[in-house]
């Protein structure tokens, strides 16, 4: 009965299971040949993890569409319902294979990684012991995970995209998923670590393993497996936008309650010199055990600097919090590099820059740290390509306008942005703004839509320039759904009549007016 | 792997099956002569309900949800006979047959099968079932050899010959691909899985759905044929009553998940009759009579009723009034209470 079940497994799924072993031997191959991989030390099982990392994964997601979700799709279950086979038995002979499959295909994995390492690496007991331990934890919480998963039927994509967003924005958010459970086994330590064994994550591995188990079986025979005939059915229209939504609000409630409960911890820079305007805080440190006077003085010169502009800039816009701002100095950097920090977008923007050097750019520094700290305020919306022009007008605009007090609009700018204004020029221009700042050029492409604020500062006057940019640039914004659905149902055309009562039509009209050729040139 | 796709042995010489054994449905209550006896005499004999019963049901319930498919269904089927279970769509046979094999569990009640008494029918007593169900869900990429030999692995008493004895009768190509298959050719297929093993019962849920007429009727002549032959017991669900009245010793006849009749053709023609009362004439059916159906009329007033042979004999009708036989058809629908609808 079972060889019957297990030939009918194989001979259905024959294609699937050699095209797995090909994938497993040509990785196993290639990563082991890696050159890169062998200077990183950890012998063959560094080439080992990434197949668990990579191949795993797969085999065991394809393995349980087969198996399960197949057979439930197709109705075939039906079919051997029908037969004098207790139905948990058909469903522990799918279980069993596929397990089998893939542990089998890790103890080759680890055999040969085994065998090639044996002369490099001193192979003790212990060492196989906490490798097949952690390799065999691993691959059990996988299956156990895509086998209960393939039984959710036409839910199943949805649970898995959801599952694999939520890892990577956990990942995101700060949460050390790879301390946990399963995850714990595939750290950085699983080629190396040789003797001590995760028993705590090994131990969480098993119950989630069987607990995932335990889900898979109970959906396969609850209701004599009409739940998971019932999951298998396809989705109607009607039922694909709901669930859509749900998803959308499930996303967006997720994301709120998350960052509600979690929080980010602050930047810690040694030696820090600190500097508060309003909202706006910018602080300095240098990346040196002793900075001499000069870089001390230069270190003050600068928060005080851009804290002023930043603090000018956010009280302009109006926002009621501001990022705050890093600035680490470093001897070793030329005069015009500047080297992003990389902070996550709650902690604020941090840059490296040498501002000691003689041909230190320190209106290009304020410009960067302006165009940054205002991506990262507004959650990257500032960034996006339909806003972009807004952002790259307003930092040309903020510092020729003398920050809103002058008007911008002078005849040099005029004549500059004439002749760089495409002829095409349209509200699809600015929808597509990146595409347009390619074709005119970064600098004049900034100019170019800093003239369109001045246009519109020159036609709507300052204040209700003022109320579009605060409008656009000074809501701060989650980095998240949360800002995107914001950005979604207020978009920028939206805020333009808002705030001025023009469309981006009637903006562009003026704006091409304003740079049309002058009726009587002067000779 | 291999021998499940390795070519099986010759199969044995073609025993043809004796053609069967139907009558036609009754022209009339009297007279229901066979039209087309093509077996011997002795073969086509109806089976006297003397037997004990092989299946044997008591009080058994299904819900989904709140909705009651099977409510209290019994039945008795008795060995060698030939069973028709009629019902119309929805009425609960599915149900009650896949309760039969197991496949889903009864809430409440008992079902006696070949002399083991179970809430759910047991892998053991399943081996000794053959199924057919109402549609096919075999694996398209099978052969129909491939798919006799994996069908056989989880019968002890599967007959491999027997099988491509029956495959060769029922001309469906051994080697053909079940994704190649027509629909009646598949139900053969069917047929034969669940007849190679010899099976002491056979269950079929509404076999014919979807067969053309003619396929339908060649299909349902197997099956008598073979019942008949080896004394097979057969249970079938149907909702056609010429099907059910052709084939069928005795019939069950299930409604809104409950059994509104269960005995012999014969028994239900002769129990249950129409009585046409004349205008202004009162009548209230007496003691032993069941109203299966009245409906009232400016010209007449008619009731459908089943009663006793005896109290039926002993029934006088009221003056001007008449007492009519029924067709199977139209007991059958007196039975169920389905209403013509005008649109």
């Amino acid at each position: 009965m079972i060889r019957g079940l297990l030939e009918k497994e194989l001979r259905q799924h024959g294609f699937t299971f050699a095209f797995l072993g090909v994938l497993l031997l040509g990785g196993l191959v290639l990563i082991g040949a890696n050159e890169m991989l062998r200077r990183a030390g950890g012998g063959g099982f560094l080439a080992v993890q990434v197949l668990l990392m990579l191949f795993a994964p797969l085999a065991c997601l394809v393995l349980g569409q087969i198996l399960i979700a197949t057979e439930f799709r197709q109705k075939t279950q039906l079919f051997l319902e029908a037969l004098p086979l207790p139905r948990w038995r058909m469903l522990a002979v799918k279980f069993a294979l596929g397990l089998t499959s893939v542990l089998g295909a890790t103890a080759l994995a680890l055999a040969l990684a085994w065998w090639k390492s044996r002369h490099a690496e001193a192979m003790t007991p212990r060492f196989a012991l906490v490798l097949a331990l952690k390799s065999a934890g691993w691959v059990w919480f996988l299956f156990t995970l895509c086998f209960a998963h393939a039984f959710l039927g036409r839910y199943r994509i949805m649970f898995g995209v959801l599952v694999l967003f939520g890892i990577i924005y956990a990942g995101q958010s700060g949460v050390e998923i790879a301390a946990f459970g399963p995850f714990a086994l595939v750290d950085q330590r699983f080629a190396f670590e040789r003797l001590i064994l995760p028993e705590r994550a090994l131990a969480i591995t098993a119950g989630l393993g069987f607990a995932l188990a335990g889900l898979g079986f109970a959906l396969g025979l609850v209701r004599d497996a009409t739940v998971a005939a019932l999951l298998a059915e396809k989705m109607s229209s009607r039922e694909k936008v709901f669930m859509t939504m749900l998803v959308l609000v499930g996303l967006i409630v997720g994301t709120v309650q998350y960052d509600r409960i979690k929080a980010v911890a602050p930047v810690q820079i040694p030696g820090t010199v600190e500097t508060q305007r309003g909202v706006a805080r910018v602080a300095a440190s240098a990346a040196v055990d002793a900075p001499s006077r000069a870089e001390t003085a230069a270190l003050e010169a600068a928060t005080r600097r851009t804290a002023d502009q930043l603090g000018e800039l956010a009280e302009f816009l109006r926002c009621r919090s501001f990022p705050p701002v890093y600035i680490v100095h470093r001897r070793d950097l030329e005069s015009r590099e500047r080297i992003d920090g990389g902070l996550k977008p709650t902690q604020g923007v941090m840059v490296r820059v040498n501002l000691t050097t003689k041909k230190f750019d320190d209106p290009a520094l304020q410009e960067w740290m302006l165009r940054h700290a205002l991506i990262i305020h507004t959650g990257l919306l500032a960034a996006r390509e339909r806003n972009a022009w807004v952002l790259d007008g307003f930092t040309w605009w903020w510092a020729h306008s003398q920050h809103g007090k002058v008007n911008a609009l002078d005849e040099t700018a005029l004549t500059a942005s004439r002749s760089a204004m495409p002829a095409d020029f349209s509200e699809r221009s600015l929808r597509r703004w990146y595409s347009t700042r390619k074709k005119m050029g970064e600098k004049k492409a900034r100019q170019f839509a800093g003239i369109g604020l001045a246009v519109l500062t020159e036609r709507k006057g300052a204040e209700s320039v003022r109320d579009f940019l605060s409008a656009m640039l000074g809501v701060h914004e989650p980095a998240d759904t949360r800002g995107w659905w914001h950005d979604m149902i207020n978009p920028a055309p939206a805020r333009l009549r808002a705030a001025t009562g023009w469309t981006e039509a009637d903006l562009v009209r003026e704006w091409r007016a304003a740079l049309a050729e002058p009726a009587n040139p002067q000779p | 792997m291999d021998n499940l796709a390795s070519p099986e042995s010759e199969p044995a010489p073609v025993a043809p099956i004796e053609p069967a054994v139907c009558v036609e449905p009754a022209a009339s209550l009297e007279a229901a002569a066979p039209v087309e006896t093509i077996a011997p005499a002795e073969v086509v004999t109806p089976i006297e309900v003397i037997s004990p019963p092989v299946l044997e049901v008591r009080g058994l319930r299904r819900h989904f949800g709140r909705v009651p498919a099977v409510d209290g269904v019994d039945l008795n089927v008795h060995e060698g006979e030939i069973y028709g279970f009629l019902g119309v769509n929805g009425a609960g046979k599915t149900t009650t047959i896949r309760m039969l094999l197991g496949i889903i569990a009864a809430e409440e009640g008992t079902i006696s099968l070949l002399g083991e008494t179970t809430r759910r029918t047991s892998v053991a007593q399943k081996r000794r079932i053959g199924y057919v169900s109402q549609e096919q869900y075999f694996y398209p990429w099978m052969t129909c050899r491939t798919l006799g030999r994996f069908v056989g692995a989880f019968y002890p008493t599967w007959d491999k010959a027997e099988f491509s004895r029956l495959l060769a009768v029922l001309e469906v190509p051994e080697e053909r691909r079940v994704s190649q298959l027509s629909g009646g050719m598949r139900a053969k297929l069917a047929l034969a899985l669940a007849l190679a093993p010899h099976p002491a019962v056979l269950i079929l849920d509404e076999p014919t759905a979807g067969l053309d007429p003619l396929a339908r009727r060649e299909f349902m002549q197997l099956i008598v044929s073979q019942a008949r032959q080896h004394r097979r017991t057969t249970f079938f669900s149907s909702h056609l009553i010429d099907e059910v009245e052709r084939c069928a010793d005795r019939v069950g006849i299930i409604h809104q998940g409950r059994m509104r009749f269960e005995g012999a053709l014969a028994e239900l023609r002769e129990t249950v009759r129409r009585v046409r009362i004349a205008p202004g004439v009162e009548f209230t059916p007496g003691a032993g009579f069941d109203t299966w159906r009245e409906e009232s009329s400016e010209i007449e007033r008619v009731f459908v009723l089943r009663a006793p042979m005896a109290a039926w004999s002993e029934f006088i009708p009221p003056a001007g009034s008449s007492v009519e036989s029924l067709s199977l058809e139209d007991a059958f629908i007196a039975c169920v209470g389905t209403r013509v609808v005008a649109l």
